[in-house]
């Protein structure tokens, strides 16, 4: 079923091996072992996107879990509006996610690069079960001769450790060599699929005290099982292991530097995770000065949901400019209004101060949300956007400002009228500016 | 009979035990037989399905986390299809599911269907 995905592989064997032929030698071992490296290295670029991406939805998810957990609570009984609820959410996240067909689609890649390694040899076909050169995964005779009868210190690509006196004999090959070679192939493979299963547990955070004791037991034991399977298989799908093995390390490895693991804060959430409190909960949204309450302003605190976890966090660099896009008759943040008032010492000095407290992760995903073309579909003011954000990250000092803004009762929630001059720092709330000092300022 | 023959016929014989214990009938005559006590499916294929996708998920799954359109995700989908319906039925609608999750699908919250003239089954 397969055999087109075998006959590319092989091909691809011999294509590469015509440009290392001239350079290490045609009868060389290394030109055989280098096309085998190669093709095994093209194959992992191949599907390099396909990870990339996985990997970023998988941030998602562990951004998205708490709420998915929330919205299954709450309407769990409820299938249609469950379903409403996560195709809002997915929507609000974008929906990076690809789904688990592709990782199938994958697996005869792989089925493929096995077969035709541990295909590249003699059969026993001859009189009296001798060993005879014969077409195999596409190739000729002859070519699967020229690759398996390449020698380096009598190891050729297709003994291994176990392979019986007949086909050493029939290679020319030396038992010894090839059983040194395969077991510091085997030992190396190992080291890497451990580092590499390190490097993924590191990656992705604590777990559940089940799961642990299972990934500990991957930890060591899939190096254990991958060693034992090695002995059977031939030195070039060994030479195929370490190099695939060698290119998820790297992969881990750039995963780890770009985008670092996401911790939970201080509060114990994952950065991004609703506010459960009622003090944390986000402020009610509160119109920016000199700007017309947008329609259904009111008690829209509430019946909003909150800002996205991803988008909303950098106020200032993603809102801010789509906010004319979005249209809602609101003076985006830090512009004049149509009628006149000045927005820039009204705007909340939250976002401000907010912005060095953020992590890393959370910019991260912030600058790559605001690189995508904006969503009409979110209605957002940009004191919104001062002042939802200031919720979602609860370790920040804005929730100090936040929660007695809340408490204060309307005076935050109604609109400043069209023209008034409002002092700087004039956010506010008037208790908290008492207590730091009677100017705005600062205590001298 | 060669090798594969048997196998087909053993895999026939183990697929209808479990449409058998899995059905309406038996699980109201013989519901200790049919099912144990949290409600799954008894029986070999129904076992062997949500212990394969058991071991999915406890090692490869942490290295392909994220990737499901849905909630809940194929392969929990997969645990509660097969323990609800047993292998036969239960492996069906894991299939039709997998083949569901590409980024063609719309994805969103697509729990397992629920038999409610029988109400065997209760979250």
């Amino acid at each position: 079923m397969l055999d087109p995905l075998y006959h590319l592989a092989a091909d691809a064997i011999v294509f590469f091996h015509k440009g290392f032929g001239p350079i290490f030698g045609q009868t060389s071992f290394f030109s055989w072992a280098f096309s085998v490296v190669l093709l095994v290295i093209c194959v992992r670029i191949l599907i390099f996107p396909l990870f990339v991406k996985q990997v970023k939805s998988q941030r998602t998810m562990q951004l998205m879990q708490p709420r998915i957990k929330e919205i299954r609570e709450k309407y769990g009984h409820d299938k249609q509006r469950m379903q409403l609820e996560m195709m809002e959410l997915q929507k609000e996240h974008g929906n990076p996610l690809l789904g688990c067909l592709p990782i199938f689609l994958q697996i005869p890649l792989f089925i493929a690069l096995f077969h035709v390694f541990t295909h590249l040899s003699p059969m026993g076909e001859g009189p009296g079960g001798a060993l005879v050169w014969r077409p195999r995964v596409g190739l000729s005779a002859d070519q699967v001769e020229q690759i398996a009868s390449a020698k380096l210190w009598g190891i050729s690509l297709a003994t291994s450790f176990r392979s019986d006196g007949d086909l050493l004999e029939f290679l020319g090959a030396n038992g010894t060599h090839v059983k040194i070679v395969a077991v510091v192939l085997i030992i190396l493979m190992g080291a890497t699929t451990f580092f590499t299963q390190r490097q993924i547990m590191a990656r992705t955070g604590p777990v559940d005290p089940q799961q642990a004791i299972v990934q500990k037991v991957l930890l060591y034991g899939s190096p254990i099982m991958l060693a034992i399977f090695g002995f059977q298989f031939p030195i070039a799908v060994l030479i195929y292991w370490l190099t695939t093995n060698l290119w998820s390390m790297g992969q881990q490895f750039f995963v780890i530097k770009k985008m670092p693991p996401l911790t939970p804060d201080a509060s114990g959430r994952l950065p991004g995770a609703k506010p459960t409190t009622a003090a944390e909960r986000p402020t009610p949204a509160r119109p920016a000065p000199g700007a017309k309450p947008a329609p259904g302003a009111k008690g829209k605190g509430t019946s909003n949901k909150p800002a996205s976890l991803t988008k909303a966090t950098s106020p200032s660099t993603a809102k801010a400019p789509r906010s004319p896009a979005a249209g809602n008759g609101s003076a985006p943040a830090g512009t004049r209004s149509p009628r006149g008032a000045s927005n820039r010492g009204g705007q909340p000095v939250a976002p401000a101060k907010q912005a060095p407290a953020k992590s890393a992760a959370t910019r991260q995903a912030a600058t790559k949300q605001a690189a995508k073309p904006s969503t009409p579909t979110k209605p957002s003011t940009p004191a919104e956007g001062g002042a939802k954000p200031s919720a979602p990250n609860a370790d920040t000092p804005a929730t100090g400002e936040a929660a007695p803004a809340a408490v204060n009762g309307s005076a935050p929630a109604k609109p400043v009228p069209a023209g008034a001059t409002r002092h700087v720092g004039g956010s506010r709330p008037a208790k908290r500016r008492g207590g730091k000092g009677k100017r705005p300022g600062g205590r001298r | 009979m060669t090798g594969a023959a048997w196998a087909l016929c053993v895999l026939g014989a183990l697929g209808a035990l479990d449409l058998v214990l899995a059905s309406a009938a038996v699980g109201r005559r013989m519901p200790r037989l049919a099912r144990n006590r949290s409600g799954a499916v008894r029986g070999p294929l129904a076992w062997l399905l949500a212990a394969l996708v058991r071991a999915y998920q406890l090692t490869l799954s942490r290295r392909m986390a994220g990737m499901c359109r849905f909630e809940p995700s194929c392969s929990a989908y997969a645990l509660t299809a097969v323990r609800t319906f047993g292998g036969v039925r239960g492996g069906l609608l894991a299939c039709w599911r997998l083949l569901r999750c590409q980024p063609l699908s719309r994805g969103g919250y697509d729990p397992v269907p629920v038999e409610s003239a029988r109400g065997a089954w209760r979250s």
